[in-house]
C-alpha cells in the first residue's frame, strides 16, 4: 500500500462513511433493483464521485487518477454492482468531446447516467440497428457512448436504444443494447485509449480493495472458528494460504499505484494492463481462498464471502472487452 | 521501472549506461557464478572508485545516498549490461549494521575497507543444528579478561572460504535469544579452519567454518555482551529489502530477452506474450520495492512487512527462469553455458543457483509464518 497522503485518507474515509450509510455489502443482499441502484448512483454523483476526474471548469471536482484509485479501492470492499468505474472514466473522457457537454453536465450532477459500451461493428457507415456487446449496468443507462472495433466513439442518446438485461452474478444487471439512432463523435483514438486505460485502472483498484476485504474477513473467521480445540488460525497450512494471498494483494496494491505514475508516458498501456492483470489475479485468488478457508459455510448462499468471488468474476469478465481493445503498442525485445 | 523519470534521473541512467558499457570487462559479462576474489575484486574496486559501490549507504559514511528510484535505475542498468555479482555481505549486512550500532572505532576500521574492497566479509549465523531456528545456536563464547574465546561450527557461510572477516552470533550465556553476543572475527585468527561446500549449481558459493578456541578482543563485540540478537535483528526489514531488490529478477528477465532475441523470427513472435508476462513480474517486484522503500522512509511501514517482498521477488525469479528453460528447448538440459564468449548465455547455472533464493535469509516458509502472525495477526494470544 502506498504512503497515504492526508487527501488519500480523506477520500478513503468518506467512501467508507458513504457505504456505511447505504448499507455496505448487506445492501446488495436485499433485492437490488433499478430504483435502488439509480438512487445509489444519484448519491454517488452528489458526493462528487462521477465527476471526480472532470475539471472544475466542466463542473467536476478536478481530482487526479490517484484520487480516483483511492476511492475505487475503498469502494471495492463493499462490492457495489453499479458501474462506477465505467461512469467515472467516461465522464473524464466526455469533457474532451464538445458535442457531449450537456450530457456530461447531467452526468456529473447525477441527473442522467451515461455509460460506455463496446460493439463489434467496424462499418464506416453506421449500421442500424447497432448491437452492443454485454454492458454491465445497462439497466441504469440513460445514454451510451459505444466504442467500435476501430476504437471510434459513437453516441447513443436517451431513447435511442432498448436493452435486454439479465441479472449478473454480482447482483447487478448486464445486457445488450439495440441502438437505433446513433451518431459518430469527433474524437481521436487517443481519447478512446485513455478512456479504456482509466476504466481498467479503476477496476484494478476496485479489485485490490475487494481482495483485501475478502482476506480480512477470512482472517477474522479463522480467529473465531475453533476445531480440534484450537482456533483455525493456529494451523500453519491456513496461515501460509493467507500469507500467499497477502503477498499477491500487497504486490497488486503497489503496482496499481505505481502504474498511476506511468500515465501520460510511453508505458501507460503496459502499466495499465500489468496492473489489471496483477489485480485480477490477486482478487481471484483472495476470493477463492476465502471460500476455501471458510469451509462449508463459505459455500452457502447465506454467507457473504461468496459474493466476493462473484463480483471479482463480474469485473474480470466485463474487462475482457476492454483489454482486447487495448493491445499494447510496444514490442519487447 | 514504469514511473516517469525526472530529467536528473534520466541523466543518471544515461551516465551509468555509458560507463558500464565502457568499463565491464568482456570476460565478466553475463556470468551467473560470482568469480573468485582475484577476478571479481578489481571490478568491485572499479565500482568503488566510480562511487557506485554502496548506493543505499548514506553519503556521510561514504555511500551514494541514492534514492530508491536511483537504486532501481542502477540495478536495471547493471542487469542489462550483464555486470557480475559482487560479494555483498559487507555492503548489505555488516556495513549498514555498523553504521547503526557500531562504535566509532569499529566504523573507522571496517567501513572504508568494505567500500574500497579491501575486506571481504562473511556471515556466521547458521549452524548444523540451527537453521530456521537460529536462536537455538550453540557456538560458545567464553569471556576471559579482555577476550571472548569462541568454539563452535558455522555452516552455509557464503564465501566463508574467501572472507577476511566474519560477523557472527555466539552464545555467551542464557537461553534462546538471551545470551547471544554479536562479534566481529578476523578470519586470520588462529583456531579457524574452513571447508568450501559445492552447491547443486556446481560452484563453491558457501563453506563450513570451524572455530576452535578462537580469541577475539572484546572491542570486537557490537552492542554489548548478551545483546546480540537485538543487534542482529535491528535492521531486519532493511536486510529483507536487500534480499528482495529487483536486481535478480532483472537479471533473469535479461536472460529471457536475450534468449528470445536469438530465436528465429516466428518463434520470437510466439514468445511475445511470455516476455510480456515476465515484464509484468519484473515491474511488480520493482513497484513493491519502491513502495516499501518509500514506506520505510516515511516511517509508516509496519515491522516485518518487507517479508512479502522476499517471497514476491523469489517467486518472480523462479517463474522467469522456468520460462528461460522452456525457451532453451532441448538445450535447456546442458551443463554449463549455452553460448560462451562475448555472447555468453547460461540457462541452467542461474536456474539451479536460484533454488537458494527461497531458502537463504529466512526461508520463504519462515517469511509466510512471519506475515501470517505479525502482519495478519493470526493466532494472536494463542501461540
Amino acid at each position: 500500500m502506498p504512503v497515504w497522503s492526508e487527501q488519500d485518507t480523506m477520500i478513503a474515509d468518506s467512501a467508507a462513511a458513504f457505504f456505511r450509510d447505504v448499507g455496505e455489502v448487506s445492501r446488495i443482499r436485499s433485492e437490488a433493483s433499478n430504483v435502488s441502484s439509480k438512487r445509489f448512483f444519484q448519491r454517488a454523483a452528489e458526493q462528487g464521485w462521477i465527476g471526480m476526474l472532470v475539471s472544475q471548469a466542466h463542473g467536476g471536482a478536478g481530482l487526479g487518477l490517484r484520487d480516483a484509485l483511492v476511492l475505487m479501492r475503498a469502494a471495492g470492499r463493499h462490492l457495489p454492482p453499479e458501474p462506477l468505474a465505467a461512469a467515472i472514466a467516461l465522464a473524464q473522457a466526455m469533457q474532451h468531446v464538445p458535442e457531449l457537454s450537456d450530457v456530461l453536465a447531467r452526468a456529473v450532477v447525477g441527473e442522467q447516467i451515461t455509460l460506455p459500451a463496446f460493439c463489434d461493428a467496424n462499418d464506416p457507415d453506421l449500421e442500424t440497428p447497432l448491437w452492443t456487446r454485454p454492458v454491465a449496468g445497462l439497466n441504469l443507462a440513460d445514454a451510451l457512448v459505444v466504442i467500435n472495433e476501430l476504437n471510434e466513439l459513437i453516441f447513443a442518446p436517451e431513447g435511442s436504444f432498448t436493452g435486454d438485461t439479465r441479472r449478473s452474478l454480482d447482483r447487478g444487471f448486464v445486457g445488450i443494447a439495440e441502438v437505433n439512432d446513433s451518431k459518430r463523435l469527433r474524437a481521436g483514438r487517443d481519447l478512446c485509449d485513455s478512456l479504456i486505460d482509466t476504466w481498467l485502472m479503476l477496476h484494478a483498484a476496485e479489485l485490490v480493495g475487494l481482495g483485501h476485504e475478502a482476506l480480512s474477513r477470512t482472517v477474522n473467521y479463522l480467529e473465531a472458528r475453533t476445531q480440534f480445540g484450537v482456533p483455525l488460525s493456529s494451523f500453519q497450512a491456513l496461515q501460509h494460504s493467507a500469507a500467499n494471498v497477502y503477498v499477491q494483494l500487497a504486490a497488486a496494491d503497489a503496482l496499481v499505484f505505481e502504474a498511476a505514475r506511468a500515465f501520460d508516458t510511453a508505458d501507460q498501456s503496459f502499466a495499465t494492463l500489468a496492473s489489471f492483470r496483477c489485480a485480477a489475479a490477486a482478487a481471484d485468488k483472495a476470493a477463492k481462498e476465502a471460500i476455501q478457508m471458510h469451509g462449508a459455510i463459505g459455500f452457502t448462499d447465506e454467507c457473504e464471502i461468496g459474493l466476493f468471488l462473484k463480483r471479482a468474476v463480474a469485473i474480470s469478465t466485463s474487462c475482457r472487452d476492454l483489454a482486447r481493445h487495448r493491445v499494447p503498442s510496444h514490442q519487447i525485445n | 521501472m514504469i514511473r516517469q523519470e525526472s530529467t536528473a534521473e534520466r541523466h543518471f541512467r544515461q551516465d551509468i549506461r555509458e560507463w558500464l558499457a565502457q568499463n565491464i570487462p568482456a570476460e565478466l559479462r553475463h556470468l551467473t557464478f560470482r568469480p573468485e576474489p582475484a577476478t571479481i575484486m578489481p571490478w568491485y574496486r572499479k565500482l568503488s572508485e566510480r562511487g557506485l559501490i554502496a548506493p543505499h549507504w548514506p553519503v556521510s559514511e561514504g555511500g551514494m545516498g541514492a534514492s530508491a528510484v536511483e537504486q532501481v535505475i542502477l540495478m536495471e542498468e547493471l542487469a542489462a549490461a550483464g555486470a557480475p555479482d559482487i560479494p555483498s555481505q559487507g555492503l548489505n549486512h555488516i556495513g549498514p549494521l555498523l553504521i547503526k550500532s557500531g562504535t566509532p572505532a569499529q566504523k573507522a576500521q571496517h567501513l572504508p575497507a568494505i567500500l574500497k574492497g579491501d575486506a571481504i566479509w562473511c556471515q556466521g549465523y547458521s549452524e548444523p543444528n540451527s537453521g530456521s531456528d537460529l536462536a537455538s545456536l550453540q557456538t560458545r563464547g567464553r569471556v576471559e579478561g579482555k577476550e571472548i574465546i569462541i568454539t563452535g561450527h558455522k555452516i552455509w557461510t557464503t564465501w566463508g572460504q574467501h572472507a577476511n572477516w566474519m560477523f557472527a552470533l555466539v552464545r555467551t550465556g542464557g537461553q534462546r535469544r538471551d545470551g547471544i553476543t554479536f562479534v566481529l572475527i578476523d578470519m586470520s585468527t588462529p583456531g579457524i579452519s574452513r571447508k568450501p561446500i559445492r552447491t547443486i549449481a556446481g560452484d563453491e558459493e558457501f563453506a563450513e567454518v570451524f572455530l576452535d578456541d578462537v580469541r577475539v578482543p572484546l572491542e570486537n563485540v557490537v552492542g554489548s555482551i548478551g545483546q546480540g540478537w537485538k543487534v542482529a535483528t535491528s535492521l531486519l526489514d532493511e536486510e529483507r529489502l536487500q534480499i528482495g531488490t529487483p536486481l535478480q529478477v532483472n537479471r533473469a528477465f535479461v536472460r529471457l530477452r536475450r534468449l528470445v532475441a536469438a530465436m528465429p523470427a516466428p518463434a520470437q513472435a510466439a514468445w511475445q506474450a511470455r516476455l510480456e508476462s515476465a515484464r509484468v513480474s519484473t515491474e511488480t517486484v520493482t513497484a513493491a520495492f519502491l513502495d516499501i522503500c518509500e514506506r520505510l522512509e516515511a516511517g509508516c511501514a509496519r515491522a516485518n512487512e518487507s517479508s512479502y517482498l522476499k517471497i514476491l521477488a523469489t517467486n518472480a525469479v523462479h517463474d522467469i527462469l522456468d520460462a528461460v528453460q522452456e525457451a532453451a528447448g532441448a538445450w535447456g538440459a546442458i551443463e554449463g553455458p549455452l553460448m560462451d564468449g562475448a555472447t555468453r548465455l547460461d540457462v541452467n547455472e542461474m536456474y539451479l543457483q536460484a533454488r537458494r533464493l527461497s531458502i537463504y535469509g529466512g526461508s520463504n516458509e519462515i517469511q509466510r509464518t512471519i506475515l501470517a502472525t505479525r502482519i495478519l495477526n493470526m493466532n494472536k494470544g494463542h501461540a
